[in-house]
């Protein structure tokens, strides 16, 4: 995360002329954002040099917090007397280190009264976007990245994570222009060929499948590509091209679960079911919480008459399909409330139940830090907390 | 104005069909109120249409559903719905329509009205009429002298929820008919949500802002009274019903009921032979679509597109989804091939409702064609107004007939009910579009055709008189056999005629064994087989030979076996 407030930087990588606190505070956070830890630790003791230690403490904790230290930077940060010049990047600091710690009342409290003074700060915004993102409060967070999308009209980083949200919760036709946006910002970001993906996956659940297969030839080859790619096919109707790249995905990853789905449905749809059983077993094994597998299997034995087994497999289904629906409600109850602990603690159980450990993770963190006794400091510098120690 | 999903090429026969409502004379618009600026669920639903004989002179008749609109209160005032008699042509041949609604006393309920079901519950020969729509649900009873009289102390006239399509068939097996009637949502002038993106567009909310409604079967008693069996009969509660198809889908000789359900899991009641309904659309894998996901249904009918003998369910749904072909695996099994015969390929633009699959064009393939308009007044992603759809099957995929320029199937509208039927007698089917605001188009079929026109009708005595539920095969030299049934409800709140129309090949251009007659065996409701040889036709330009069975009082032969299992 680059930490610039931008009200006094000069140009980047040029120490400044003047022993100006405030330019000096902005260049030294500007080298922070570059990584560039020797010119920050130079602007320090030029701070000093100058008497302004509070000022100099505030470089010293961007450096703690870009090196992934964010107590001891909180803890150089509750030396910093208030000023009213130095609060923006104060509080922008400590937003950051709280944020690694994952103390979102603590980001929301420092950095609210921030944008809500100067809104065209960027990385408020920025920061805030993320923050409300991993609680699960989306109307939040959408508010947020589109601010930062306004105020970085190159930065592609907005428009993806819009378009990752929006996909999160099945609004494909929002999540669409929000990738393409991403893309046309900067076509050679290091996540494009991820981006791709995800937009063409978009326009193949808004049955686009021309569209999809148009944005997938850019794409760079790979297992996930070609399987979209079949996905397209198949919907156009070109059923021998998507078996061929359905049979090379198997074959190079016996294990992948959407492969395996994706053989099983084309043997089904081809009046094949006994030969469909055999890869749509194997993707349950892999993953036991997939909905369409399990359904999947659960309709080709009951085209083979395997009554006991499909009645067994179809319960596995619906058992899994009413959680999902459950993780869409409890989805939508957090975005409704973004300071609900309870609510995210029963999606990270949810998770749990789906095999989603990954899932369940982020949810009790959330759920840790929007919990009413998560420690939420109003204008000072947080201190640190006995479950951040 | 660009249509959705405009085909890039010509990959069959353009639909040929020209509206022939206004030189017919018939005049009939579907009201749906939205002038007063409500945006409520209500005003999406639309109308529906319905060919029958109502007068028994062998020429079909149109009823219309008018609508209604808003008014001060807020209160609803229905427009009426309107009848058209096929009457001789005051000047030479031909056949044109009068507006009899007025004079058979069709107007004088006034119901905000959406479809129509027709069925001749006391087997006099005189088609019935039910209305649905909100506020009620109300029967008709065909008096014989071109009259219809409300029949006042029916269940559903004292009942006020908002039903939408609705079927008849024999669903208990004592001989005459039964109905089942679908209901939407919860709303009304007390639930009304603001849905939109400001008050500046408001727009319809869509159906997840509403509780559903539970549907109902009426069982016919025979004595000209129903009863409401909905609980005894094993009816879900849940489920927002738009479209109805009573058939027998699984081939064991009793009618079941699939329903399509706005938003949430398709329903399939399979019948278990006594009147009682085992819910199956899970089972059966028709009530969700490839993904295993619900989705917006409206339109449905029956067909055997691949004819191996069962009979397969077609479904017209939502935007974003796919239309569901879902086709019949035998063992009371179906399976999602949507992606498999090309629907998938047409993409996700259509809002899809009327719908019918039969042979359009007589090539001796089936062909599906829906009415399409969207629903809200502010989409996203496709217009409001859309193209109605013909797809033919080329054997292997359904593929969009493109339409030229300036004709119906190339113009942008709200379509929403659609009804078939042979209004000219000409032997190939004709179609009536119910529209939003808009006149109902009453389309003639003048496709070329490919083979020699056959129009059976049936006629039950020991079973249903109208037949419903009747099978009838088809085994003509040369050709797959065709199978075919007698369906209640279907499409989407409209009433499509019953007959088998089959086209059999041309003898000049087939090899067809001229020596072996080409013959339908029927297997009639009460479990009654009949067989008939099918008159012969020379040509195509001949007139339609007609073919009227009657089932026999008793029974003629025992069942034989199932030509497939």
């Amino acid at each position: 995360m680059a930490i610039c407030v931008g009200t006094h930087v000069g140009p980047v990588g040029c120490r400044p002329s003047s022993a100006d606190p405030p330019r000096l505070v902005d260049a030294g956070l500007a080298a922070v954002g570059r990584g560039d830890h020797a010119t920050a630790r130079q602007v320090m003791h030029d701070l000093r040099a100058a008497g302004a230690a509070d000022a100099s403490f505030v470089v010293q904790a961007a450096i703690l917090v870009a090196k992934g230290h964010p107590i001891p930077a909180l803890d150089v940060l509750a030396q910093v007397a208030s000023s009213a010049w130095l609060d923006p990047p104060r509080r922008l600091v400590a937003a950051t280190a709280c944020q690694q710690l994952g103390r979102h009342r603590d980001v929301e409290s420092l950095l609210t009264p921030l944008v809500a003074a100067n809104p065209d700060l960027v990385d408020p915004h920025r920061l805030l976007a993320v923050s409300f993102y991993d609680v699960g409060a989306v109307q939040e967070a959408v508010h947020h990245l589109r601010e930062t999308a306004r105020l970085a009209p190159d930065d592609p980083r907005p428009h993806r994570l819009l378009g990752l949200m929006h996909s999160d919760y099945e609004l494909f036709a929002e999540a669409i222009p929000c990738y393409e946006e991403s893309l046309r910002r900067n076509p050679h970001q290091p996540d494009r060929e991820e981006i791709l993906l995800e937009l063409a996956t978009c326009l193949i659940r808004q049955l686009r499948p021309a569209d999809a297969f148009d944005v997938l030839s850019t794409a760079a080859a790979g297992v996930r590509v070609d399987l979209a790619r079949a996905e397209c096919l198949l919907a156009l109707g070109r059923r021998d091209e998507a078996r061929r790249l359905v049979q090379s995905a198997v074959a190079a990853e016996p294990d992948n679960r959407a492969a395996l789905v994706l053989e099983g449905s084309i043997l089904l749809e081809d009046g094949d079911a006994e030969a469909a059983v055999i890869p749509l077993e194997r993707a349950v094994a892999v993953d036991p919480h997939d909905y369409l597998a399990t359904l999947s299997l659960a309709r080709a034995l009951a085209q083979l008459g395997r009554e006991d087994e499909a009645t067994a497999t179809r319960a596995l289904a619906d058992e899994i399909r009413t959680l999902r629906s459950t993780f869409a409600e409890l989805h939508r109850e957090a975005w409704e409330r973004p300071h609900d602990s309870e609510v995210r603690l029963r999606l990270a159980d949810t998770a749990a139940r789906l095999g989603r450990e990954d899932l369940e993770q982020v949810w009790r963190e959330a759920a840790a830090a929007v919990a009413p006794d998560a420690p939420a400091s109003t204008n000072d510098t947080p201190a640190r907390s006995e479950e951040a120690d | 104005m660009t249509n959705p999903g405009d085909p890039p090429a010509a990959p069959s026969a353009a639909p040929s069909f020209l509206d022939r409502a206004t030189p017919l004379g018939i005049d009939a618009v579907y009201h749906n109120g939205e002038e007063a600026g409500r945006c409520s669920i209500l005003e999406s639903l639309g109308g529906g249409v319905g060919w029958f004989d109502y007068d028994r002179d062998g020429w079909l008749d149109l009823v219309a559903t008018g609508g209604g609109r808003f008014t001060a209160g807020p209160a609803l005032r229905g427009e009426p719905t309107t009848l058209w008699r096929s009457v001789p042509g005051a000047e030479g041949p031909g056949r044109h329509f009068a507006g009899v609604a007025g004079v058979a006393g069709l107007d004088t309920l006034p119901l905000y009205t959406h479809g129509v079901a027709i069925g001749d519950f006391d087997n006099d020969g005189f088609p019935d009429l039910v209305v649905t729509g909100y506020g009620l649900a109300q029967l008709w009873h065909n008096l014989g002298d071109g009259g219809f009289a409300p029949v006042s102390d029916w269940p559903a006239a004292a009942d006020p929820r908002w039903s939408s399509s609705a079927g008849w068939a024999d669903l208990d097996g004592d001989g005459d008919l039964d109905l089942y009637l679908a209901r939407y949502v919860d709303w009304s002038f007390e639930h009304d949500p603001f849905c939109g993106r400001s008050p500046e567009e408001r727009d319809i909310c869509p159906p997840r802002e509403f509780e559903g409604l539970p549907d109902s079967i009426y069982r016919n008693e025979g004595d000209g009274t129903f009863v409401e069996v909905s609980r005894e009969a094993g009816l879900r509660t849940d489920g927002k019903g738009l479209g109805v198809l009573l058939a027998d889908v699984n081939l064991d000789g009793h009618v079941d009921v699939y329903v399509g359900n706005d938003t949430t899991d398709n329903f399939l009641y399979v019948n278990d032979g006594d009147g009682t309904f085992t819910e199956q659309g899970l089972v059966a894998g028709v009530a969700l679509d490839d993904q295993g996901v619900p989705n917006g249904s409206m339109g449905i009918d029956l067909c055997d597109f691949n004819r191996d003998g069962r009979p397969d369910i077609w479904v017209a749904n939502y935007e974003r989804e796919s239309f569901a072909l879902y086709r019949n695996e035998g063992r009371g099994q179906f399976l999602h091939v949507s992606r498999r015969h090309g629907i998938t390929a047409l993409g996700g633009l259509f809002v899809g409702f009327g719908t019918a699959c039969t042979d359009l064009d007589f090539d001796g393939r089936i062909d599906i064609v829906v009415a399409n308009g969207h629903v809200i007044k502010f989409p996203d992603a496709s217009p409001r107004r859309q193209a109605p759809l013909l797809l033919a099957f080329d054997g292997e995929r359904f593929q969009r007939a493109a339409a030229a320029p300036g004709t119906f199937f190339a113009e942008p509208q709200e379509g929403r009910g659609l009804a078939t039927g042979d209004y000219d007698r000409d032997g190939d089917i004709d179609l009536a579009i119910s529209r939003l605001n808009e006149p109902v188009a009453v389309l003639e079929n003048l496709m070329p055709r490919r083979g020699r026109p056959v129009v059976v009708e049936l006629v039950g005595t020991r079973s249903n008189r109208d037949a419903i539920g009747t099978r009838v095969s088809l085994d003509a030299a040369g050709e797959p056999p065709l199978e075919t049934q007698l369906t209640g409800g279907g499409s989407y709140l409209s009433h499509g005629h019953r007959a088998v129309h089959i086209r059999l090949p041309e003898t000049d251009a087939l090899p067809v064994d001229t020596s072996r007659p080409v013959r339908v065996v029927v297997r009639w409701p009460s479990g009654t087989v009949t067989t008939a040889d099918v008159p012969t036709v020379s040509s195509s330009e001949d007139p339609p030979a007609a073919l009227r069975l009657v089932e026999p009082a008793v029974d003629v032969q025992p069942p034989p076996p199932e030509p497939r299992s």
